[in-house]
């Protein structure tokens, strides 16, 4: 089953990777935005701002640094509390 | 002489130590810098307003049905076994993180990011994975632009309820069948990522096909996907498999204790030394 899935996975990218419309917008390009775009621009709609807008200046780094670093620090400390502390006998 | 040699020598040792223990570091501040480096932002997830109101209604209506039951099982989980609160800290922060890591696929030309809610079900279970998915969807709305509040319930029923249950569901059954740990936690992986995408492609199509035909919008959707999501699901599947046996290896009752229904292939594995 999984050497199955693999063979679709990389057979697939491939073969579909040669006529891709979402590479047209670039590589840092999201593809579900791209896609999710152009779906709703075919159907008259299109996204419009967030409700909260982050991106003015450097608020949107800003939310990104704050959101990685305490990501960052529950991962870290819980990881520790859990796997580290508990091989050390703690 | 000889002294100044010794001081020399093991100061260099000293600093080549030192390298070795921090390039791990280096190499995530260097990643770090490149990802946080302000470019102009690419949204990720369904963003705001592509979703027509009565599709955006229908899926927060579904969505809210997972949450519900997510909540209460959260709840009684939480009452019988404090301890299980970091572990649904640590799975709640690695969706959030995984879901906004935005990563280049060369093959396709253009980039998409993991999902993570995969490996939180296996670590947590499917309907506390739901809840934690949701919520690091609500955080990514509010305040990176990444997604919207309109079309939160739907990138929750891709993201947190596809990825999570079918990642789940391909463990569970791999584990009942004596798949080893690691190809178990690899094809949860790829299978939640890619039924993430999938779900993803049929929101789109149900709410923006028009008069022209669901299927077909759909396959088109999920076809232009699939350059894309096809190698970065590998990329999610590998991760899963090591983050999971690496857990299994250190705390095998951590996974036992969230999912009963495996405890009995997965103890059978670790004595077998797998």
């Amino acid at each position: 089953m999984t050497v199955a899935i693999l063979i679709i996975a990389i057979v697939g990218s491939l073969v579909l990777s040669t006529d891709n419309t979402v590479r047209e917008k670039g590589i840092w390009s999201d593809a579900t935005d791209v896609l999710s775009g152009k779906a709703a621009e075919q159907a008259g709609r299109g996204a419009r701002a967030p409700y909260i807008n982050t991106e003015q200046g450097n608020m949107l780094v800003f939310f990104f640094c704050l959101g990685g670093v305490a990501a960052g620090f529950i991962i870290g400390y819980n990881w520790r509390r859990l796997l580290v502390e508990k091989d050390k006998g703690g | 002489m000889t002294y100044k040699r010794k001081r020399y020598s093991e100061t260099l040792k000293k600093s080549i130590h030192w390298i070795k223990n921090h390039v791990a570091l280096a190499l995530a501040l260097v990643l770090g810098l490149f990802i946080l480096y302000p470019t102009p932002v690419y949204a990720m997830h369904i963003a705001e307003g592509i979703l027509p109101a009565n599709w955006a209604a229908i899926w927060y209506g579904i969505a809210a049905v997972f949450i519900t039951i997510g909540v209460i099982v959260i709840r009684r989980r939480t009452k019988e076994n404090k301890r299980l609160m970091p572990l649904f800290g640590l799975a709640g922060a690695a969706i959030f993180l995984i879901s906004v890591f935005p990563i280049p696929v060369p093959i396709s030309g253009t980039s998409s990011h993991p999902v993570g809610t995969p490996l939180a079900a296996i670590l947590v279970g499917p309907f506390v994975s739901t809840v934690l998915g949701a919520l690091a969807l609500l955080i990514q709305a509010l305040f990176l632009a990444h997604g919207g509040l309109t079309t939160w319930g739907a990138n929750i029923i891709s993201m947190a309820v596809a990825g999570s249950f079918v990642g789940f569901s391909a463990f569970l059954l791999l584990r009942r069948l004596n798949a080893p740990i690691a190809v178990a936690g690899f094809t949860a992986g790829i299978l939640g990522d890619w039924a993430t995408y999938a779900v993803t492609s049929f929101e789109l199509a149900s709410a923006l096909h028009g008069s022209g035909s669901l299927w077909g919008m759909f396959g088109a959707i999920a076809i232009a996907f699939a350059p894309t999501q096809l190698p970065l699901g590998i990329m999610e599947g590998i991760f899963t498999a090591a983050v999971v046996v690496v857990v299994y290896q250190r705390r095998p009752e951590l996974l036992t204790h969230v999912i009963p229904l495996t405890t009995k292939p997965m103890v059978s594995t670790v004595k077998e030394g797998n």
